[in-house]
């Protein structure tokens, strides 16, 4: 199989749950298909030649990175010239849904839960950034401790931490719902 | 339950996550797919090497000199009614026109000491 072959199925793979990914930190979808684009075209594009098992952690590298520059962005314009306009009514409402979905479960959305993985879903958008992608990467995309590190650009040491972190909060949770 | 059940059921609760997450809406799978088809055409694209890029440094240089010689502009003539310093002389021929002047000088001073001996014989 060439190298485009492999890449395809790799990319087919993993697009979606990035996309998931993506739109967990930046919540617009079209933002967060955006944040995969520029990760798809990078990994093709710099390390397209590179073997394939080191794909994994450099896409998710490449995702993280560019997540964080969304992000950066986001509070630049916001800190500079979120004062120049005013907000749009769809604006104002995404804005309280944002900060409802910072930490405080709102009992109509428990509600609307309909399964466990609902449950976890909102218990992921709770916890703080790192640990909620130091658990996508390890358990959902099952990268290994030192792939999941690379992603993140820490130790591992430091993925051990917030995954331990993560998982007692996530468990916290999912025992106690509406806490 | 114990932690280890408790670390087994967040187990099954991911791959079920992961499940869920790896269906979008049919409008973003749709674009994902043209966004993948046209990330892997780069990796298709054959790389160039320096075998492409020095001829081609080596033709854009070539090109901005012809470019450069193109504009730059012909000398013009002087201003009007009067002749342009011919630009060709060579060095010993101004020095020449230097020592026309000097000649003239002396004839001058010889004319005038002439003329002071005759009225004074006169």
């Amino acid at each position: 199989m060439s190298q485009a072959a492999q890449l395809n199925v790799f990319l087919a793979g993993v697009e979606k749950r990035a996309w998931h990914m993506a739109r967990y930190e930046v919540r617009n979808d079209d933002d967060a298909l955006d944040i995969v684009q520029d990760t798809m075209f990078t990994l093709a594009r710099k390390y397209g030649d590179r073997p394939v098992d080191e794909w994994p952690a450099l896409f998710f590298t490449i995702l993280r990175s560019r997540i964080t520059d969304h992000q950066r962005r986001g509070t630049f314009r916001e800190r500079f010239f979120g004062w120049a306009r005013s907000k749009t009514a769809d604006e104002v409402d995404q804005a309280i849904s944002d900060l409802v979905d910072e930490g405080v479960v709102d009992p109509l959305d428990q509600l609307s839960v309909a399964s466990d993985v609902s449950t976890l879903d909102a218990a992921l958008a709770n916890l703080p950034e790192r640990q909620r992608q130091v658990f996508l990467l390890r358990h959902v995309e099952g990268l290994s401790v030192a792939d999941t590190a690379a992603g993140m650009q820490c130790s591992e040491g430091t993925v051990k931490t917030h995954l331990s972190r993560a998982l007692a909060s996530l468990r916290q949770q999912l025992e106690n719902p509406a806490s | 339950m114990n932690n280890e059940d408790k670390t087994d059921s967040l187990g099954d609760l991911a791959r079920d996550l992961r499940a869920r997450n790896s269906q979008v809406p049919d409008g973003v799978a749709e674009r994902l797919r043209v966004m993948r088809q046209d990330a892997v055409a780069v990796v298709d694209k054959p790389r160039r090497t320096a075998g492409f890029w020095i001829p081609a440094a080596l033709a854009t240089s070539a090109a901005a000199v012809l470019v450069t010689i193109a504009l730059v502009p012909e000398p013009g003539p002087g201003i009007e009614g009067i002749e342009p310093l011919p630009v060709h002389l060579a060095a010993d021929e101004l020095a020449a026109i230097n020592d026309l002047d000097v000649l003239e000088d002396l004839e001058f001073l010889a004319w005038m000491e002439e003329e002071a001996s005759s009225a004074a014989s006169g």
